[in-house]
This record gives structure tokens, sequence and C-alpha cells, in this order.
């Protein structure tokens, strides 16, 4: 879901710029720098992520990897996901200098959503059971999400919101499927390794 | 020796054990998610292969032909299934201008790919002086090869035309794979090299930030 230079117009370039330097403010705000490894690990994860593909019939759909990037490091995934935007669009040349802003808002911020999904889901639902589908649900939201808000950016090109939005859904239900197990049995696993990350997260 | 690698904590070896794995285990599926445009000249016509990598092409993606030298569109048209897409050279290349193909696939995906004028120069195009050229080559036929002198099938000598096509018909058949390979070198992923390269700065950046850290707290 990376947008290509050229095809935004400038306010929105501009706008998707502010907001995700809005977000990276915050985020390195309330990162705790004990956690640093972590969100350089997960970083490196989410950089990597985009080049296994899940085969969608007719498109091609990678993993996006945001909705786990967010369940486990919340706001700071947005410092996490602009290093790792930033390196794919110097060494693979996906995306691009100029869009950087808004794919990593689009990505960032739907992370920032799925995290907070999360919680509220494991707020009403506690115990080990609630906090699998808490994380399956972070997981496929945090794509959902941000499938909707690179729509969003495209409503103001010619390609329109309805039919980018449909496109983009439609190509990333197997994503979903995948990134919500994948989250889930990420959350589970560490939660039995490494249950300190998890006390950390709060902020 | 071994006392080094011995004391070295256990921690950071598991991780880069877990990178390497993980690494070494990427370049099977790896397929950039960037759609590529690979355009080439062919007789009095240019070819355009387009691809999100090499076993998907982009089907009925728009493409666009511009004229580099004033922005003006030129023409549009639709690839095929195969990801081509073929049109006749356009008079603007033929009057020196580049030409800028663009394919957009929707979701965001666009590329462009440049030709520069002079790729057009050996274009089938009428000669701006025939008389020259074809002294030029009657004189280089002569004294390159006079056993063999070259014929069309009407008896006469062959013109600096009928030559300029059959050397361009010879260079296209020979220059094809050429081209393919080309094609398929624009078209391939991201190496090893880079995905190893950004988790270095990854890493890196984040051991940055924990140094700082230590030394200000």
């Amino acid at each position: 879901m990376h947008i290509a230079e050229g095809i935004l117009s400038p306010v929105v370039l501009g706008a998707g710029a502010a907001l995700a330097a809005a977000g990276t403010a915050i985020g390195l705000r309330k990162l705790d720098y004990d956690r640093l490894m972590t969100v350089g690990i997960l970083s490196a994860a989410f950089f990597v992520g985009s080049l296994i593909h899940v085969p969608v019939g007719f498109s091609s759909a990678h993993l996006i990897l945001n909705g786990l990037v967010g369940v486990l490091l919340g706001w700071a995934a947005f410092p996490a996901i602009l290093t790792a935007l930033l390196l794919q669009a110097v060494l693979f040349q996906f995306g691009g200098f100029t869009v950087l802003g808004v794919n990593a808002f689009t990505m960032g911020f739907s992370s920032v959503l799925a995290w907070y999904c999360y919680r509220g889901i494991i707020g009403i639902w506690p115990g080990p059971t609630g906090i699998r589908a808490a994380a399956f649900c972070g997981g496929a939201l945090g794509v959902a999400l941000a499938a909707a808000l690179t729509a969003l950016a495209l409503a103001f090109t010619s390609e329109g919101f309805q039919t980018a939005a449909q496109l983009l859904l439609w190509a990333h239900l197997p994503v979903m499927l995948a990134e919500g197990l994948i989250t889930m049995f990420t959350v589970v696993f560490i939660q039995r390794v490494r249950p300190e990350m998890f006390q950390a997260a709060r902020a | 020796m071994n006392t080094v690698f011995l004391l070295a904590p256990r921690r950071p070896a598991v991780m880069l054990a877990a990178l390497a794995l993980l690494a070494a285990l990427l370049p099977a599926p790896v397929q950039a998610h960037r759609i590529n445009i690979f355009a080439w000249l062919e007789g009095d016509s240019v070819m355009v292969e387009c691809g999100f990598n090499r076993s998907s092409p982009v089907r009925s993606g728009l493409i666009t032909v511009f004229d580099d030298a004033n922005g003006k569109e030129l023409l549009q048209g639709h690839t095929d299934d195969k990801g081509h897409f073929s049109f006749p050279v356009p008079p603007a290349a033929r009057a020196g201008h580049g030409l800028r193909i663009q394919i957009a696939a929707g979701e965001g995906h666009r590329n462009e790919w440049i030709m520069d004028a002079s790729e057009f120069s050996g274009a089938d195009a009428p000669a701006a002086s025939p008389m020259e050229k074809a002294e030029g080559a009657g004189s280089a036929r002569d004294t390159a090869a006079p056993s063999a002198p070259a014929q069309t099938q009407a008896g006469r000598p062959a013109t600096a035309d009928d030559v300029r096509a059959i050397v361009n018909a010879a260079l296209d058949a020979k220059l094809g794979p050429i081209r393919r390979d080309l094609a398929a070198q624009v078209n391939a992923g991201p190496g090893l090299r880079d995905i190893i390269g950004g988790i270095g700065w990854i890493l890196g950046l984040a051991g940055m930030g924990l140094y700082f850290r230590g030394r200000r707290g």
C-alpha cells in the first residue's frame, strides 16, 4: 500500500507530512527509551514484511505488519514505521520521498488505532482468550484501517475514494487474515516468553 | 581465542542468528510491490512491458505517452494480458523529442520510463540527405565487400534505406534476448544486500539512540 510519487496533489502531500510529523513527535515523547531496541526490531520487521507476498488471485498484496507493530508499540509505532518506510523508499524504491509523509501517516495512524482496539478488547474481555481475540482484531484491523486511510488519500485523485477503497479492501482480505493470525501468535508467544514487554507498552 | 566468544552476551547472538535465518529464508518470496516499466524501440514501433514483478504482468494498466520536451500528451492505451503495449513511433519523437511513457495501475501504483531523443535517431525515418547517405553506403560496400554486391529483388543495387532496414531487422533479432534480460533486471525486486543493509540501518539507528540516551542519563 505504498502510494507512488506524482499521484497526490501538494495539498494532500503537505497534510500527510504534517500529520506524520505530529504522530512521530507524540510517538517519540511517549517512547520509553528502555524499549528502544524493541522499537528497532519491530521497525526491522515492518521493513522486511513488505517483501513477503500473500497470493491474491489477480493482484499482489504484501504483508504490512502495521497492526503487529501497533499492538506491541502503541504510539511508538509512528517513529518505527517512519524509519522503515524511509529505508524502503531509499533501498527498494517503494513509495518515495515526497509521499513519505502520507504513507507514514496511513500506516502509523492505523497502527495506533489498532493498538487502541487491542487495549479496548482486553479491557472488556480479560483472560487468555480475550488477549488472543484482541491481538487478532488488532492485526486485522491495522490492515483494514491502512487500506481505508490509503483510499482516503487517493480520494482526491481521479480514482475516487469508493473505487480505491473497494479495490484495496478486497485485495487485502487475505492479508488481514494472515496478519491477524501472525499478530495473535506473536502476542501469545511474547506474553509467555517476555511478559515485561507488555507492561512497558502502557503510555 | 574462544573465550572472547564465550564472554559475549548471549542474547544478541540469538537475535543475529534469528535475523540471519530470516534473511536466508527471504529471497524465495521476494517480490517488489513496485510497478515496473521498460520500453524499447523495435523497428518503427515502441514496445512497452509492465509488471509488478517478472511473473505478474500489469493487465489493462493505463499507458500514457507524453512528449518529454513540452509535456504534451501524445497517446493513451491499455496493456494486454501479458503486460505489453506497443505503439508506432510518434512524429514528435522523429522530430527529435524524447518520450515519457507512464504506467498507472490504480491503488496508487505509478511509474514511468523516459526514452531519450537519441534512441529514435535509428528509427526508420526519411533521411535528411538521402543522396549523401547513399553515396557513403555505396563506397563503404565497395571497399568492405566487393565480392558480394548487395542486390535487391529488382536487380538494382541496394539503396541506403534498404541497407538500413536490413541492418535494423538483424539488430532487432540479435538484441531481443539482451532487451529481455535488461527488462528482467529492471524488474527484479530488491536484492539480499538491500534487505540486510536496511535491517542494519534500523538496528544501527536504535543503537545510536541508546548510546546518546545512555550518555545523557
